[in-house]
């Protein structure tokens, strides 16, 4: 079929220079670089935010759940009862324990800030009076837990409109539509002082040179094309490229947690989409092709045999519920989970208890938990706004219909045979972040970071919180430090680069690199994973870089910026093999799995690994875990909340 | 390799893009308004892989380019002033068409089938757009 060919509507200029001089620079307007950016600003700097797409939509457009608000007046433990109840344990010990106590602490603080934004965090309008997950006197909504309310159910579609009007209102300097492509350093070096960064227009092709006193990177940290095996779209964010940790690598920053990574990386099914009791549908009932409920289970595998107990751990004889912890073989706090989300259902199916496939029984839940479920929490969640809208046009009516569910029969992320539906699709780079200390501020001077861009897990109100934090610690790092002086062959340098596939007039597309990278993953790190084939992706990678990378074409600006991320998928994954080459063990929470090293983490290496680019070579190191209550740190989260924090009272 | 270019006019480069003849992403040319008075139409702005082109004539929808880009987030739809109007309208992904089954019946749906049962016109908890209110 004939394709009718139009002209690119945005005037295209590549010899164009904008040199952009700021204080604060946030790169990325998702979530965590809005924080920072308006944490920043309000401490009187000059700040400039940039966003690779617009910050209108930047980031999660939305967000269904808080977890971990403890300092909402409901919430009934404390971080410290808290943290001593989860105790230590695998899933916890590799998470960031910074960014997760302050959120512990200031969770409500952050949203009460946006509240006054106009961004909506109760029931204000009442439409779930008497509800047993609500608190009349506040109106706050909680889930999972309904005894120690740790968690919000928020309207989380309205967070990001406030939050671009606010940056807006603030007159916050916002660049939309540039990608930022490099870091500037102090004499061009790796690993000295950060001094802005470099940046394309994806529409224009103009160049911008940011130079900035202060860098908060705030970008996603990717790799939802790095094992995708249908090589398709589908799911497929301009965030999943992990440009901007690739930009630290370049510039000599230490990265830990780079060997994580989780099965997925686009599932062909619409995530929340499908009638899956986990976090958001939880407590969802499932019930089997014949209508035979599917029960819950504790801890401890006995079966649940009344709703409540899904939700108030005192009827089970626990303190609290986490959000997510059955996943984890040795939480001591475990959530119950519906049997079909264990082993156990698997067997149980071949035994011909239960008949396939299943499905989710919103029509037999209560009305409420169906309406905070679907109506709410399925209308409100960054993805699935428009979910609600096709389901219900398309006749799906939570009243009367069971929505099918497509993983049943899978324990975790860790197993790898589902009974009904897909098989993983992929594995995506998952956990790899910057190390940082409780400023957030990076192994490199003058680098700060927060969000997706910190190593470890970072959902929506982690990322909040630690940009709200970064960005008033840039912002003051700003105040006290010299003006940067801008190597200028650092820039021609990337300028030459950046451009390259704009002069050539034979080569291959972004799609094909990003293919290649995929095969090579593919082959290599694949669910068992050999030192061998580990190196032998280093090899095919290296190829890679030095052939192909260097005969990607682009013909559009649009397509230059593709171009360039594919290069940082490309670079992504090798920065993942060198970190899971160096793990030699086997972690089940960072989804790695040994021949040589079967040992499920043992106590050698439950620890942090780290990697960082050195001459010709790659400097790999390691920090113990807890690495932040550590010297030269104080010896406590409190002490170090209390020393770090950058306001007064919160 | 999607766009071409040629010597414009003037000798300056121009580029061109192909449409795509795919729907996933579909305008209804009559409560589209292309956002007529704004600066860019809120969908093109709001698209998060950029496969929006505004349309070179005011008030006409914007045109769909690199559609095996889309990655179905929805964000334009979202940000559609008439899309309960039906001014924008993404057609879900065949691959992410799940089904349901009515609990009653036990009749079988998916999203996307040839004559579909009646649409459940429930708005969502708030409504599709709930206010924001500076406090």
């Amino acid at each position: 079929m004939g394709k009718e060919l139009i002209e690119w509507p945005y005037p295209i200029d590549y010899n164009k220079v904008n040199i952009v001089d700021t204080d604060v620079l946030v790169l990325g307007g998702g979530i965590a670089g809005s924080w920072a950016a308006l944490a920043a600003i309000k401490r009187g700097v000059k700040v400039t935010i940039v966003e690779e797409m617009d910050i209108f939509s930047a980031g999660p457009a939305g967000v269904d759940h808080i977890v971990y608000a403890l300092d909402n007046p409901c919430c009934t433990i404390s971080p410290e009862e808290f943290i001593e109840g989860v105790g230590p344990w695998q899933y916890w010990d590799y998470i960031n324990g910074i960014s997760h106590y302050i959120m512990y602490r200031e969770g409500y603080d952050m949203l009460c800030e946006l509240e006054k934004m106009g961004a909506k965090i109760r029931d204000t309008e009442d439409e779930f009076k008497g509800a047993e997950f609500r608190d009349d006197e506040t109106k706050l909504m909680f889930a999972y837990d309904y005894d120690t309310k740790h968690t919000l159910r928020v309207w989380g579609a309205t967070f990001r409109p406030a939050l671009t009007a606010e940056l807006k209102r603030q007159r916050v300097s916002i660049h939309n539509r540039v990608k930022v492509t490099s870091f500037l350093t102090e004499g061009g070096e790796e690993g000295s002082r950060i001094l802005g960064a470099t940046g394309i227009n994806v529409r224009t092709g103009e160049f911008y040179v940011f130079k900035a006193k202060a860098t908060v990177l705030t970008t996603g940290r990717g790799g939802n094309r790095v094992w995708d095996y249908r090589g398709g779209s589908v799911a497929t964010l301009p965030r999943s490229s992990g440009g901007g940790l690739v930009m630290a690598w370049n510039a000599g920053a230490e990265l830990a947690n780079m060997e994580g990574r989780a099965a997925g990386g686009g599932d062909p099914y619409p995530r929340y989409g499908t009638g899956n009791p986990l976090n958001t549908w939880y407590p969802c009932t499932m019930i089997d092709a014949k209508g035979k409920e599917i029960p819950y289970v504790d801890g401890k595998g006995n079966i649940l045999t009344s709703f409540e107990q899904r939700v108030h751990p005192s009827l089970l004889g626990q303190r609290f519920f986490l959000e997510r912890s059955y996943r984890n073989g040795n939480s001591p706090v475990k959530r119950p989970v519906s049997l079909c989300h264990t082993p156990k259902f698997a067997e149980a199916v071949r035994k011909g208890e239960y008949t396939l496939p299943i499905y989710a029984d919103l029509p037999g839940m209560p009305e409420d938990e169906r309406r905070a479920i679907f109506g709410l929490m399925i209308a409100n969640e960054g993805m699935t706004w428009i979910l609600y809208k096709n389901y219900a046009e398309a006749g799906f009516d939570p009243d009367k219909d069971l929505l099918q569910a497509y993983s049943g029969g899978t324990s975790s992320r860790y197993d790898g045979s589902p009974l009904v539906g897909t098989k993983k699709s992929g594995y995506r780079s998952y956990l790899g972040g910057l190390v940082h200390d409780w400023d957030f501020k990076t192994s490199l001077e003058g680098l700060y970071a927060a969000g997706e861009s910190l190593f470890s897990v970072h959902y929506h109100g982690l990322a909040a919180i630690s940009g709200r934090w970064a960005g008033a610690k840039a912002a003051d790092y700003a105040k006290d430090t010299t003006e940067p002086e801008i190597f200028d062959e650092q820039v021609e340098k990337e300028r030459e680069r950046v451009y390259a596939p704009l002069n050539r007039t034979e080569g291959i597309d972004w799609k094909e690199l990003n293919a290649g990278v995929s095969g090579a993953m593919r082959t290599y790190g694949g669910d068992t994973l050999t030192d061998e084939m580990l190196n032998l992706a280093l090899v095919w990678l290296k190829e890679l870089e030095e052939k192909e990378a260097q005969e990607l074409i682009a013909g559009s600006p649009r397509e230059l910026a593709r171009c360039l991320q594919s290069m940082e998928v490309l670079k992504l994954a090798e920065m993942w093999t060198h970190a899971a080459l160096t793990r030699k063990a086997s972690c089940r929470f960072l989804t790695i799995s040994k021949l040589e090293y079967p040992d499920n983490d043992p106590p050698e290496w439950h620890k942090f690994i780290t990697i960082k680019k050195g001459q010709d070579t790659v400097e790999v190191g390691d920090r113990p875990l807890y690495y932040w209550n550590k010297q030269p740190y104080a010896l406590t989260y409190k002490e170090n909340y209390e020393r770090h924090k950058p306001w007064g009272k919160k | 390799m999607n766009a071409k270019s040629k010597a414009g006019s003037r000798g300056e480069k121009k580029v061109y893009i192909a449409k795509s003849n795919q729907s996933i992403i579909k305008f209804d040319h009559k409560s589209c308004t292309g956002c007529a008075n704004l600066k860019e139409p809120m969908c093109v702005k709001a698209c998060r892989t950029d496969m929006l082109l505004p349309n070179p004539v005011k008030g006409k929808p914007p045109t769909v380019v690199y559609a095996d880009e889309c990655c179905a987030c929805g964000c334009c739809v979202h940000a559609c002033p008439r899309a309960l109007k039906g001014a924008i309208t993404m057609n879900w992904p065949l691959a992410m068409s799940v089904r349901w089954k009515r609990k009653d019946t036990g009749e079988h749906y998916r999203i996307r089938m040839p004559n579909p049962p009646p649409p459940n016109t429930k708005p969502p908890v708030s409504g599709y757009y709930p206010k924001i209110k500076r406090g």
